[in-house]
């Protein structure tokens, strides 16, 4: 035990990995702190880059850009109420009106405080659960991980039940597009429409690249975001004696921390259903909740602390089923598999050092983030006033050329433009875009262990309701689909009668 | 109400039929695809049960596909005369995305004809000046720095290879 930790440490410490880190949360912080980009598009862009690299160090550039983003994206909520990323929407509720009344550096401390303290307490809930759900997992066989990614669909579409039918719509799509390519299991192209090129298969970097690198870019250059030439802020650096004033709320900082942890373990649930529960948590345990929504720093707090605590969560399935929560979580995933690591409750086992190299860095990453914005906060938040087309444009450029350096293939760049388009069209709806990501994703493992189930049983679907696990995700999937439902029926029978 | 109103932006109509029209484009997809699966998914070499199967997960999705466009079906023919089309504020198309995905086709094209250089250079510039953009600055500075970087980037530092450009040829160089 003390070996392993030892030799993580070691591994963590090293330059290269300190400088991937470093690098990671510096770029999260600025594609955070740019409206309309946020790390997802960070993540993708970097992507293609990190395959080349040892598992260890591309995790930390891409963690970097998780966490760092999430520090980012609460800047032009605070000072321009204009989140740069979705889930920085809640801390703007307070942080804009403590801007307007003169207290920007009281709202971004907070902001930044919680930001770093909801990272710091997830990597904590994950060293302490991940080991105990692995356990668990040791348990399960293929119907129950069958049942477990239905479970996260089921998830995301219930998290997006007022777009139900499209939710499901686009699940299915993304499933669909998963099966394009060789089988793996019969060696059957499937989908192909004659095209060589699409009997590999279609992967995820171009497809999430041109979904949200190009698709967003496309949005970007439409809605040519808010820019400002203006920001409220006089300093360089944080001010220091704003840091000691919000450490009053510990309590809800390890609250929010706690609930953003949990929030994020859930499939498909995401960062701001984690600021929302932790905003509102903090509004209805303060002895002030009357300040909320007129300018608190207890509300930015809350809010970053819950929304940072997210990446560390989504780690939990990750590491321990194999399953990704969540469409970032999705691209780790990748890389994983890209160097022959395939998470599950045996990773723990064998690959003890990765897994606390991983557990350190994330540590590190939150502390680089946050020492990073707070020497640097006034150059950091001046990127706001980059214009939107110009981001858009180079975003672009560099998501194909990067797509192309991956394997050398034209026609991945063609997938990414294709994939850009559809990805304009439904963001430009608003359809709920994560469970088309989470079925691309998901749609092997649920294949694959489909039809081991299924082969277990001799063609028998009561497989899964006559194991104890797998009838039991079966029933939380019934009734997660049917709780929300009642509720919504009993408030309507309440607002109409 | 004033132009400079009705320009604002304003967020998708739900009730618009642009929504129920692409649902049911995807559902029709699927059961074209649901219908002609023979000429899409051989079959296998060995007999395989229908279970352990290629066809078994795709006809599973695309019956979701099917099912699940069936309310927007629905709704497109009851109300389709209704004339709720409207979708936003932004309008349809919109030039500036419109026009750059042209351009990112000739990007693409760009790199196998006139080589990544030029094709970062020519698609940046001619962007900027699409997008309303008349300073040397940003139509020529930014995009000859971008380009150097990119360069630079992937030639030398990830020496990534990029195909001859097929003009070289052409001309005989």
């Amino acid at each position: 035990m003390w070996e392993t930790i030892s030799q993580a440490l070691a591994a963590t410490m090293t330059v290269m990995n300190l400088v991937a880190l470093s690098a990671g949360g510096i770029m999260g912080i600025i594609v955070g702190i740019i409206p309309g980009i946020g790390p997802m598009v960070g993540m993708v862009i970097i992507l293609p880059f990190t395959y080349s690299l040892p598992p260890n160090l591309a995790l930390s550039v891409l963690l970097g850009i998780f966490c760092g983003g999430y520090f980012g994206g609460g800047i032009p909520a605070i000072l321009l109420r204009t989140p740069g990323v979705p889930s920085s929407m809640i801390t703007s509720l307070d942080g804009y009106p403590l801007t307007q009344q003169g207290e920007a550096q009281l709202a971004l401390s907070a902001a930044i405080v919680g930001s770093f303290s909801g990272g710091i307490i997830s990597v904590i809930l994950l060293m302490l659960m991940a080991p105990a759900l692995s356990k668990v997992a040791t348990s399960f066989s293929s119907p129950e991980y069958c049942m477990i990614a239905v479970f996260g669909l089921v998830v995301v579409l219930v998290m997006n039940r007022k777009q139900i039918a499209r939710g499901a719509l686009l699940t299915a799509l993304g499933l669909w597009f998963s099966t394009v390519g060789i089988d793996s299991g019969t060696l059957v192209p499937r989908f192909d429409f004659g095209s060589v090129e699409m009997q590999n298969g279609l992967n995820v970097a171009p497809m999430c690249l041109g979904f949200f690198g190009i698709g967003q870019s496309l949005l970007l250059l439409e809605r040519k975001v808010l820019q400002t030439e203006s920001l409220a802020l006089t300093r360089r650096a944080l001010d220091f004696s704003k840091i000691f004033a919000v450490l009053k709320y510990r309590m809800t900082l390890l609250k929010s921390g706690v609930i953003g942890t949990m929030i994020g373990l859930i499939p498909g649930t995401g960062s701001i259903t984690a600021s929302f529960f932790s905003y509102y948590e903090a509004r209805r345990s303060s002895k002030n909740p009357e300040l909320f929504g007129q300018g608190t720093p207890e509300g930015c707090l809350a809010s970053e602390a819950g929304n940072n605590a997210v990446p560390a969560g989504a780690m939990i399935p990750l590491l321990t089923l194999g399953i990704p929560g969540d469409p970032i979580a999705a691209l780790l995933l990748g890389i994983f598999t890209v160097n022959g690591i395939f998470p599950g409750p045996l990773l723990l086992v064998k690959e003890p050092v990765l897994i606390y190299t991983i557990y350190f860095s994330l540590i590190l990453i939150n502390i680089v983030a946050f020492v990073t914005l707070a020497l640097f906060l006034r150059p950091f938040a001046t990127i706001i006033r980059l214009p939107s087309a110009i981001i858009a444009i180079s975003v672009m450029v560099i998501s194909l050329l990067g797509i192309y350096a991956m394997n050398l293939n034209i026609f991945e760049m063609g997938v990414a433009i294709a994939m850009g388009i559809v990805g304009y069209i439904f963001l430009r709806l608003e359809w709920p875009i994560v469970p088309w990501v989470l079925g691309f994703v998901l749609g092997p493992i649920i294949e694959q262990r489909l039809r081991e189930s299924l082969s277990i049983s001799r063609g028998d679907p009561m497989i899964f309701a006559t194991r104890p696990i797998s009838l039991s995700l079966v029933i939380a999937c019934i009734l997660i689909v049917i709780i929300p439902m009642v509720i919504d029926w009993k408030k309507n029978k309440v607002a109409k009668g | 109400m004033g132009n400079n109103e009705k320009r604002a932006p304003q967020g998708p109509n739900p009730d618009s039929h642009i929504h129920d029209l692409l649902s049911t484009v995807l559902g029709v997809f699927a059961a074209t695809l649901l219908v002609t699966l023979k000429l899409h998914i051989d079959e296998p070499a060995a007999d395989y049960p229908f279970y352990k199967g290629p066809k078994i997960f795709p006809i599973l999705v695309l019956a979701v596909m099917v099912i699940s466009s069936l309310p927007s079906l629905y709704r497109l023919i009851r109300t389709f005369g209704s004339g709720r089309w409207w979708l936003d504020g932004y309008g349809w198309p919109n030039k500036p995305a419109v026009v750059t995905l042209m351009l990112v086709l000739f990007f693409l094209f760009g790199i196998t004809w006139i080589g990544v250089e030029a094709s970062v250079l020519a698609f940046m510039s001619l962007s900027f000046l699409v997008l309303g953009y008349r300073r040397v600055g940003v139509n020529l500075l930014y995009p000859l720095l971008y380009t150097i970087i990119i360069v630079v980037l992937f030639k030398y530092a990830l020496e990534i290879w990029f195909p001859e450009p097929l003009m070289f040829g052409l001309f005989g160089v």
